[in-house]
């Protein structure tokens, strides 16, 4: 196309500033909303399937009635409750068909021993002992995990233990064979073995637990992904093999696992003993036994059957017996319905933004139709008209467009936070951004088509 | 160089037809200069335009040097009118957006002129119609007579075998349309075919041949006695 053709339209652009201006605005508009809409389904889409997918909301959970209330007042003992959950009750899970995978889970956290924690002193309360390796099951044993475990530390006295410790400080500091942690404290689970099976998350480095693990003694430990990179400050290559330094023992890190996505990669898993031990349910603050299901319309009768046996076996009553997926499923046909409301109402805004800038430029290029013919009789053809009104509504669109995307960040921020999808995905953004601008692309370009057929000699003959 | 044979040009406005061309047998020959001249609504503009390609005839043959342009493809008609066809207009036709100047460079992009050679051209041709002073005039800071010699100069930009002008002189006052005419006989001279519609019988006489048309007909073609006033 000739130079002086797009000065023509440069300067018809500019001469009609105001005109263009709000063409502009209209698709901004348009693509604005369109864009967060569509952003905003494609975000629902994705939270829902990973939220439904996820092994979390596949599983039946069970839990005694003391351990609900335990979550909630942790220090004040209810009506005693007699019932108490033992690994041994995951055989339920053996005698229900649609039950995949049983698991115990408990939430713990393992206080770590710091350069700040040494210097600060020997914290007075309980609950921490001097480090040592091959600890006594006895005495070790979910320690690490209970929050309201009472009581002093076994044995030794305080000054000797201080010093003990860092003296231990010291040495692991320049130890290689030690991870030496920012943090004061690490949480995470401690688990039986299906809970892999479960959640189907494997080791990218080194190893899970093997059967012994269960029952022995040694004090090992597996990071999640997110937690092996915050505790590896030494920038080892692998963490496989260090020792992690608690203020009551000493843990080997046997493996890391892969990335999940969930809770997991910021969590610890330690295994969880098998202990004849009847109180060890009642412990615990948070414990509970989860069922997977692999066919999720089995959920509900799993349910019922899950509160059969656990009836029979301790009673009406005794234990909590909940489906987390019916609430995910709440959420998520909610957060459908919202987005699906706000897409289509965006949809909407974007296809009357769309016809109001197809009808101006349709109007803009009849204004041309004069121009059209003379530049037919100087030697312009159909494609290069053609190509001055795509040039055009390109122009138009695309600034229109990168201006809608300013607009639909703020947009979707504020209505993904609202519906608790988590962060805004400029992925999605730019992706509707994309769709959005073709359709009002296409709207625009329409009209050139009628104004490029239009003979030369009609075109002359109007006035203009 | 162009025959048209049979040209006939409806015009289907639903209830009402208008046959503007009834079948017109007409030869333009290289170094013509033809005036058109005929009733007001004879159908002159509309061979014109057939003639330029700017319409297509509803049926008929248009042979240019012999070759049957009708199958042509649009690139290649435009091409044409770019490269062999130079138009000027009763109203000038320039682009009020463009000085005269670029008005005249336009023409010279089309055919592929990079941007320093088209404006050297276009200079040149402005100060062959004597507006060497005036190239960065828009259309609307000019007289009539000085925008019509900024359309000659555009239509002369490719070096056009054939100048089509349609009344070329009909918007200006006499003395404007010598200048024009005078520039259009020195082109003529210099071997460039010239059609030209008028309504002046006195421009129609100073060209080598007249056509009158009356009511879509070929009613008359004459050659003229050289130096007939
Ligand atoms: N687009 C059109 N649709 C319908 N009829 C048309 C159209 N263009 C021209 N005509 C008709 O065709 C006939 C010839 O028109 P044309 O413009 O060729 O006349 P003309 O000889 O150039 O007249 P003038 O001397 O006034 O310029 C006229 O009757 C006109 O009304
Ligand atoms: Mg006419």
């Amino acid at each position: 196309m000739s130079n002086e053709t797009s000065l023509i339209m440069k300067r018809r652009f500019m001469g009609r500033i105001l005109e263009s201006g709000l063409l502009i605005i209209a698709v901004a508009l348009g693509v604005g909303a369109a864009a967060s809409g569509l952003s905003l389904m494609f975000h629902t889409k994705e939270y829902s399937q990973n939220l439904l997918n996820s092994a979390e909301y596949k599983e039946i959970v069970v839990t005694t009635r003391a351990n609900v209330e335990d979550m909630t007042y942790p220090v004040v003992e209810k009506t005693p409750n007699t019932t108490t959950l033992t690994t041994a009750d995951l055989k339920a899970g053996e005698i229900i068909d649609e039950v995949l995978y049983s698991y115990v889970v408990s939430s713990s956290h393992i206080r770590l021993v710091t350069e700040e924690s040494t210097n600060m002193g020997f914290p007075r309360e309980g609950g921490a002992n001097p480090p040592q390796e091959n600890a006594n099951p006895e005495n070790s044993n979910g320690s690490s995990s209970n929050e309201m475990q009472p009581g002093p530390p076994e044995g030794g006295d305080n000054m000797g233990q201080i010093s003990e410790m860092l003296e231990t400080f010291e040495d692991i500091k320049e130890n290689p064979d030690y991870l030496v942690p920012e943090v004061e404290e690490i949480e995470g689970v401690e688990v039986t073995a299906q809970f892999f099976d479960a959640w189907g998350i494997n080791a990218q480095d080194g190893s899970l637990f093997t059967s012994s693990d269960y029952t022995g003694s040694s004090n090992i430990i597996v990071l999640g992904s997110e937690m092996a990179k915050t505790l590896n400050t030494g920038n080892y290559n692998s963490v496989i093999g260090k020792k992690i330094v608690a203020w009551d023992k000493v843990y080997k890190v046997v493996g890391v696992l892969e990335e999940t996505g969930s809770k997991y990669d910021n969590y610890y898993v330690t295994p969880k003993k098998e202990v004849s031990n009847s109180f060890f349910m009642r412990r615990f603050g948070d414990t509970q036994l989860r069922f997977y299901v692999d066919n999720v319309n089995q959920l509900d009768t799993t349910a019922t059957q899950l509160s059969d046996w656990f009836t029979t076996q301790y009673g009406e009553g005794q234990v909590e017996i909940s489906n987390p997926r019916e609430e995910a499923s709440k959420v998520v046909s909610r957060n459908n319905g919202i987005s699906f409301l706000i897409l289509f109402l965006s949809l909407a805004g974007l296809f009357i933004a769309s016809v109001n800038v197809s009808n101006i430029l349709m109007s803009r290029s009849l204004r041309m139709k004069k121009h059209v013919g003379i530049l037919k009789a100087l030697g312009a053809s159909k494609k290069n008209i053609l190509m001055i009104f795509v040039k055009e509504a390109l122009l138009i669109t695309s600034i229109g467009s990168v201006l809608g995307t300013f607009l639909a960040l703020p947009l979707s921020i504020t209505m993904e936070e609202s519906l608790g999808l988590g962060d805004v995905s400029w992925v999605y953004i730019i992706i509707g951004v994309f769709m959005s601008s073709i359709l009002t692309l296409i709207f625009s370009v329409l009209p050139a088509r009628q104004s490029v057929d239009i003979e030369a000699a009609e075109a002359m003959r109007s006035a203009g | 160089m162009i025959t048209l044979k049979n040209i006939n040009k409806l015009y289907d406005l639903g209830e009402v037809k208008v046959n503007a061309l009834k079948g017109i047998d007409l030869t333009i020959n290289r170094g013509d200069y033809v005036s058109i001249m005929g009733p007001s609504g004879s159908g002159k503009s509309t061979l014109m335009h057939i003639m330029g390609i700017l319409d297509t005839p509803t049926s008929g043959q248009y042979l240019l040097e012999d070759y049957d342009i009708t199958s042509l493809p649009d690139r290649e008609l435009a091409r044409i009118r770019n490269k062999h066809f130079g138009f000027i207009f009763q109203s000038f036709n320039l682009f009020p957006e463009l000085s005269a100047l670029e008005n005249v460079m336009l023409p010279l992009g089309y055919a592929g002129v990079t941007y320093s050679k088209r404006k050297d051209r276009a200079k040149e041709l402005l100060a062959e119609v004597g507006l060497g002073h005036r190239m960065q005039h828009l259309p609307t800071m000019m007289s009539g007579g000085e925008q019509q010699r900024v359309a000659v100069a555009r239509a002369l930009a490719n070096d056009p075998d054939l100048i089509i002008a349609d009344e070329p002189t009909g918007n200006l006052p006499s003395d404007k349309g010598h200048e024009i005419m005078d520039i259009l006989e020195k082109l003529n001279n210099k071997g460039v075919t010239v059609v030209m519609v008028t309504h002046n019988p006195e421009q129609g006489m100073r060209a080598k041949r007249t056509i009158n048309i009356k009511d879509g007909l070929l009613h008359s073609d004459e050659l003229n006695s050289k130096g007939g006033v």
